[in-house]
């Protein structure tokens, strides 16, 4: 099988554009609330694995696991509410990267996140990588995620990000499809870039490996929601001072099911009350620091 | 198989190992090896069996290209080499960047801004696959290719060589066969180098680190906070300094511009050289420094 895909090492090769963004802000801070809850994979919805990336203490995969249905119906049961209750006490307005079908089984969580202002980006129809998919499939799947979101919420969405790894014709495919601005399907910079469609710009806007509340569940991350907030505090003081020349972006990734538990939402007020306390930093949905980039350096205007 | 041949030496300086008479007296000698690695790794997009496997792994993805996994090494060149390059200037502190050959052929301008800053290039095999399966003939192959991608892109031939371990049988006896090499760094057996005198030449081995390594903060049996990374890094600092007031050591600091040349963890990198730095009689060398002087301390001209 012989692939093509053309892989850009190069980037802004050491000397990133100033991305000006608003108020003269030193950094851009995104905030994505995932939203996953109900599109997991499961033997129950059909699937031939139940999913594995959780705190597992039994992986099952004969039968159906309840207890790992059980542990993401949490996020979106009780989770996500604490986690918006969060954000709200911060007057941060997020990004929600929803999977389709997680919306659909959860209407009133998805209501609610159109209610709040949320910026609403598909991540999704099921919470599944399109390494697999074939051409016919995945552009079907986009389609209903786009639809479904869209019917659930009131918005379209302009933003896309695919559970990773996304397929060699995913980003193709969403440009094709016509309607979004940008996807998140890389973690290979800390700032935007655009690609130029010839008559429109396209946003690649680049997720975080780093800044994740997973790692509360992984065994190379931590237990302690203090230690994520170290983390992500360092992570932000860091880009805080290279943006005192060169501004660049932070994304913070959350989970309902994750950072949502009494255990650790201490973890993201830590964060919060910090990066709040703080001038010159720029809260913005991904949405927001799309149009923003195209604003700056896009070639068609917008 | 086959009966395997391999003098394994189990002594070495057998307690009592010579004093390094390290430069200016130097009470410990520093090497700081930046790998280069990125655009060598495995994947089924290039046509290997397996994507890279190790890396902050959210999903094994099997017979398709891991696209997020290139993303992720795709940082270390992009944005990640920049933010780490820059804090080893600021610290004026020597650095090997070990490459693989294809890493260079993929990002030249890698390669060129390691020359610039006086940056020792050294060759960490043509791929970043382990060589320990490889025949005589392909691997003898890969060898010279890999001297002369190096010299083409840098100007200069390598001078030291290490393979992605595990390395395999010949390597070493290949390694001194192709003539040009002064060192390798295929050990990680000891606190200081030792003379290989039967070659008919005098090849330095040149031990490297398996514990002082920025790879660890990507395992589960390492550290998720830049400042345990440093406390760690540091405290094995600590102690061969006070051994060094008798008996100099060496010690080497394993970096990846993907993982330390994040935001939130590039200050383990910054505490590290900021205490290594506090102290005096510290020599900071490249590899092949410590080659020459051990040569020219312990060979037969010596």
């Amino acid at each position: 099988m012989t692939y093509t895909w053309t892989r850009d090492l190069r980037g802004y090769a050491g000397a990133p554009p100033h991305p000006q963004w608003p108020n003269g802000a030193r950094i851009a801070v995104s905030v994505v609330l995932n939203v996953e809850e109900g599109a997991e994979s499961s033997l129950l919805a059909g699937d031939t694995q139940n999913e594995v990336l959780y705190d597992m203490l039994s992986s099952v995969q004969d039968v159906v696991n309840l207890s790992m249905a059980s542990n993401f119906a949490y996020g979106a049961r009780a989770g996500y509410w604490r986690v918006a209750d969060m954000l709200d006490k911060y007057a941060v307005r997020c990004s929600v990267n929803a999977c389709a079908v997680a919306f659909e089984q959860n209407p009133v969580l998805a209501a609610d996140c159109a209610r709040r202002g949320y910026d609403i980006v598909a991540h999704g129809y099921r919470w599944r990588s399109h390494a697999h998919m074939d051409v016919v499939e995945e552009r079907a799947t986009i389609g209903k995620a786009v639809e479904t979101i869209g019917r659930l919420t009131g918005h379209r969405p302009v933003g896309w990000q695919t559970r990773s790894p996304a397929g060699l014709n995913t980003r193709r495919l969403l440009i094709e499809e016509g309607g979004f601005l940008y996807d998140s399907d890389t973690t290979e910079d800390d700032l935007p870039y655009l690609i130029d469609l010839g008559d429109r710009d396209y946003v690649v806007l680049p997720y975080t490996s780093d800044v994740n509340d997973i790692f509360l569940q992984r065994a190379e991350g931590s237990r302690l929601g203090r230690h994520f907030s170290e983390h992500a505090i360092g992570a932000f003081d860091w880009l805080y001072g290279e943006g005192a020349t060169s501004p660049k972006m932070l994304t913070i990734a959350l989970h309902g099911r994750a950072i949502g538990r009494p255990g650790r939402i201490g973890a993201l007020e830590a964060i919060l009350q910090h990066i709040r306390s703080r001038e010159h930093v720029w809260f913005a949905t991904r949405g927001e620091i799309a149009r923003h980039w195209i604003q700056q350096f896009g070639k068609y205007g917008r | 198989m086959s009966q395997y041949v391999w003098t394994r030496d189990l002594q070495g300086y057998g307690g009592s190992p010579p004093h390094a008479s390290w430069p200016g007296g130097a009470r410990v000698a520093v090497s700081l090896v930046l790998n280069i690695e990125e655009g060598a790794e495995r994947s089924v997009l290039v046509g290997d069996p397996i994507n890279e496997p190790v890396y902050d792994k959210m999903t094994e993805i099997v017979g398709a290209p891991n696209l997020h996994m290139l993303s992720n090494f795709n940082y270390g060149p992009r944005a990640g080499h920049w933010r780490v390059v820059e804090l080893l200037d600021r610290y004026g502190v020597a650095c090997t960047a070990s490459a693989c050959a294809q890493a260079l052929e993929a990002t030249p301008w890698i390669a060129e801004d390691c020359v610039r800053r006086g940056y020792e290039v050294a060759c960490h095999g043509y791929r970043w696959a382990p060589t320990a399966t490889l025949s005589v003939a392909v691997e003898r192959e890969q060898i010279a290719r890999s001297v002369e991608i190096i010299r083409r892109i840098c100007g200069v031939r390598p001078y030291g060589w290490h393979s992605r371990n595990p390395e395999s049988l010949n390597t070493r006896r290949l390694v001194i066969e192709e003539g040009g090499f002064l060192y390798d760094n295929d050990s990680t057996e000891d606190d200081l180098p030792y003379l290989i005198k039967n070659s008919g030449r005098e090849h330095v081995v040149v031990p490297y680190t398996a514990d002082n390594n920025d790879m660890f903060m990507q395992r589960p049996e390492g550290f998720y906070l830049p400042r345990h990374l440093a406390e760690y890094v540091i405290a094995a600092f600590d102690r061969l300094y006070d051994e060094g007031a008798n008996t100099p050591k060496m010690m080497s600091i394993g970096l990846h511009s993907r993982i330390i040349g994040t935001p939130a963890r590039i200050s383990a990198l910054e505490m590290i050289l900021k205490h290594l730095t506090s102290r005096q009689h510290v020599w900071f060398a490249t590899r092949v420094d410590i080659a020459r002087h051990w040569r020219a301390k312990f060979g037969r001209t010596a």
